[in-house]
């Protein structure tokens, strides 16, 4: 379940003044905001998630022993070289 | 009489014998007094909340309108010649490397902080153990302000998981005679 104090601090830069209770909105500067933007940037921010935590996990694929491989094989290295086009494929989305 | 015990009539005692007196060393029954426990007091707050309200990280005294308000609570002393030992607990996560301070203040008056330097992500107890003089036997407003010097506080909580809110924090007063 994602956290409405994870999504206003993502889209609004954890700027002072947004302060939740119980998950739900009671401090924000210039007023509550409507549950249709609350709904909105809770989709953005869940698309923005879901393609960081791809990009973290296939950076974290990247073990000592497949570098050391991209070092000293043409196999290990084509792998790397196929992982980094992943990760440049996610970062894209963002 | 059993051989055992003495009768009180042939104490050389003043005062009045009772279920609240004592005998003391001179002599004299009288009650308790000297580090008697007046009253207790045990508020107790498992409400998940988070803020980005900031507190300086800076030489200044925190003021009432700096972090967020997490905790408050009403305390009237009994006596205006005691002492009020005050105890904070807090659970406090933040989203960020920052320093994280926690505030008890008395109506507007800051009286203690303390801080703690938080990874981001980290989850800790933060504590505060402070005793004043009696200000009197009006009623006493106790409140504790956190605020991360950047980020977002995580109070009870942290961005993914509460226990179901059985986290607790809470704030105890015990006021003990002079």
């Amino acid at each position: 379940m994602t956290y409405i104090a994870d999504v206003i601090g993502w889209k609004f830069n954890d700027q002072p003044g947004m302060s939740t209770v119980n998950r739900v909105i009671t401090e924000f500067p210039g007023g509550i905001p409507s549950q249709e933007d609350q709904d909105k940037w809770t989709a953005e921010y869940e698309a923005w998630k879901a393609v960081m935590d791809e990009i973290l996990r296939l950076e974290a694929l990247e073990t000592p022993r497949r570098i050391a491989e991209a070092h000293l094989t043409d196999e290990g290295k084509a792998w790397i070289v196929a992982n980094r086009d992943l990760i440049a494929t996610e970062r894209a989305k963002l | 009489m059993a051989t055992t015990k003495v009768d009180s009539v042939l104490l050389d005692t003043t005062g009045t014998a009772s279920s609240s007196t004592f005998l003391r060393g001179d002599g004299a029954w009288a009650a308790a007094g000297g580090g008697k426990l007046l009253k207790s007091h045990y508020y107790q707050n498992g409400v998940a909340a988070t803020s980005t309200n900031t507190t300086p990280f800076d030489d200044t005294v925190p003021t009432i309108s700096e972090g967020y308000e997490y905790m408050t609570t009403n305390f009237t002393p009994l006596s205006a010649t005691s002492t009020l030992h005050i105890s904070v607990v807090a659970t406090v996560g933040c989203n960020t490397l920052t320093s994280s301070m926690m505030c008890l203040h008395n109506g507007g008056a800051a009286l203690v902080t303390n801080r703690q330097y938080l990874a981001a992500g980290e989850h800790i107890t933060m504590v505060i153990n402070h005793a004043i003089a009696s200000p009197g036997t009006s009623q006493q407003t106790f409140s504790v302000r956190i605020g991360a010097a950047t980020g977002r506080i995580y109070f009870n909580t942290d961005p993914s998981y509460d226990f179901g809110g059985t986290h607790a924090s809470s704030i105890t007063v015990y006021e003990v005679e002079a």
